[in-house]
């Protein structure tokens, strides 16, 4: 965080973008609070993050799932700097025409981050792989068995 | 059919299920030939999610061959080869009808907080997910698209919801060329977030260590997701500008 305001004389990024979500590690109490307690919708420490990397009067763009209930978000300050905060679930289907154009010129090959094919029975192991984040796994594929 | 099932918190099983039913006449089922393991499903997997019952397949990344299709599907015949978009929506309400296919308000008793998502809880929709060999897919001539010969299946997944999301988030950011842009979260969606973000923008930060005239570069957050982006350096940076970007100044 020091860095990055250094980088940015001081004042912060222009856009921060939230790819984290619900289970933000970094901070104990919201740690505790949201995933063990259930206390909260999800830990906001990388929304916290992103609110304090912010300039003033910059954009926050949230794509972290967050549960429906309430979290401890730095409200008062995204105010008083201004922000905008802009977020939603991705409406998937009106971003295809221009990704297949990314993806058709060569721009964007999304299989690239595809570490882990694992066949469906051996689902479980999957995703304690991906929980663990065990085996330098990135983005793991589900093959079925009646492919 | 063998599918996943939930069967609480850190507890996920491999089962045999009905295959899923024409329920509705603009029903699709769908065989599953390639799936993903999402990072948001691992929030339901540690029991994050509300009103994630026990029983329930996840999933809202897959692609498949058209299986079975409802009678008055119109724009899907079986054998088809398809792609699904992780929205379940029905493409006619107020909401599909501007864009806003993720808060669709048909899909969902609790629609007016969530839209319907596969595979994604009872506070989603409560719909059975694609991490199985068949899947349910409502409003079959809304959501899926047949994939273009061109393209990959793994991409195709990719593009079920990880990609387009990273894109989103980028998207959403309003980025100008000039503007210093952060992603937090160096999973798929960040990396896809960061790699959209350089096609919107040039990047004048550098992290230390890396001499100037490198090629854009992010301003890590962490040191992981510095060496991962660093992976993606050396991308053209000029004609990869989108169509008909607005410009802000």
């Amino acid at each position: 965080m020091v860095h990055l305001k250094k980088e940015t004389d001081y004042l912060g990024a222009d856009v921060v973008i939230d790819a984290v979500g619900a289970e933000a590690d970094g901070n104990f109490l919201q740690q505790v609070t949201a995933t063990k307690l259930k206390l909260q919708g999800g830990s906001p420490v990388a929304l916290n993050w992103a609110i304090d990397a912010v300039r003033k009067g910059g954009t926050v763009s949230v794509v972290g799932a967050y549960g429906p209930i309430f979290s401890a978000v730095k409200f008062g300050d995204a105010v008083n700097k201004g922000l905008s905060l802009r977020m939603n679930q991705c409406p998937v289907k009106r971003q295809w025409p221009r990704l297949f154009g990314h993806i058709q010129n060569g721009y964007l090959k999304p299989s690239d981050l595809v570490t882990h094919r694992i066949p469906l029975e051996h689902i479980a192991e999957g995703y304690h792989l991906f929980s663990a984040k065990l085996d330098n796994i990135i983005k793991p594929l589900i093959i079925s068995t009646t492919a | 059919m063998r599918a996943m099932v939930y069967r609480g918190p850190y507890k996920i099983r491999v089962e045999e299920k009905d295959i899923p039913k024409i329920e509705h006449p603009n029903d699709a089922i769908i065989r599953v030939t390639t799936g993903a393991i999402c990072g948001s499903d691992l929030h339901l997997y540690h029991g994050m999610m509300p009103d994630t019952r026990v029983g329930t397949t996840f999933g809202h990344e897959f692609v498949g061959v058209v299986h079975q299709v409802g009678s008055s599907v119109q724009n899907l015949i079986p054998g088809d080869r398809v792609m699904v978009p992780f929205n379940v929506y029905c493409g006619s309400c107020w909401f599909c009808a501007r864009g806003l296919y993720s808060n669709c308000h048909n899909v969902n008793p609790n629609a007016t907080a969530v839209g319907g998502i596969y595979g994604y809880s009872h506070t989603c929709g409560g719909y059975d997910g694609g991490q199985a060999e068949f899947v349910r897919v409502p409003f079959a001539d809304v959501g899926p698209s047949r994939i273009p010969d061109w393209m990959d299946e793994e991409d195709a997944v990719l593009l079920t919801d990880a990609l387009p999301t990273g894109y989103f988030g980028a998207q959403l950011g309003d980025i100008v060329e000039g503007d210093t842009v952060v992603v937090f979260g160096a999973g798929p969606v960040g990396l896809f977030a960061a790699k959209s973000a350089w096609s919107r923008a040039r990047y004048r930060h550098r992290p230390p260590g890396v001499p100037a005239g490198e090629g854009p570069q992010l301003c890590p957050g962490r040191d992981v997701q510095l060496r991962r982006v660093r992976r993606h350096r050396g991308a053209p940076e000029e004609g990869n500008r989108l169509p008909g970007r607005r410009r802000r100044h």
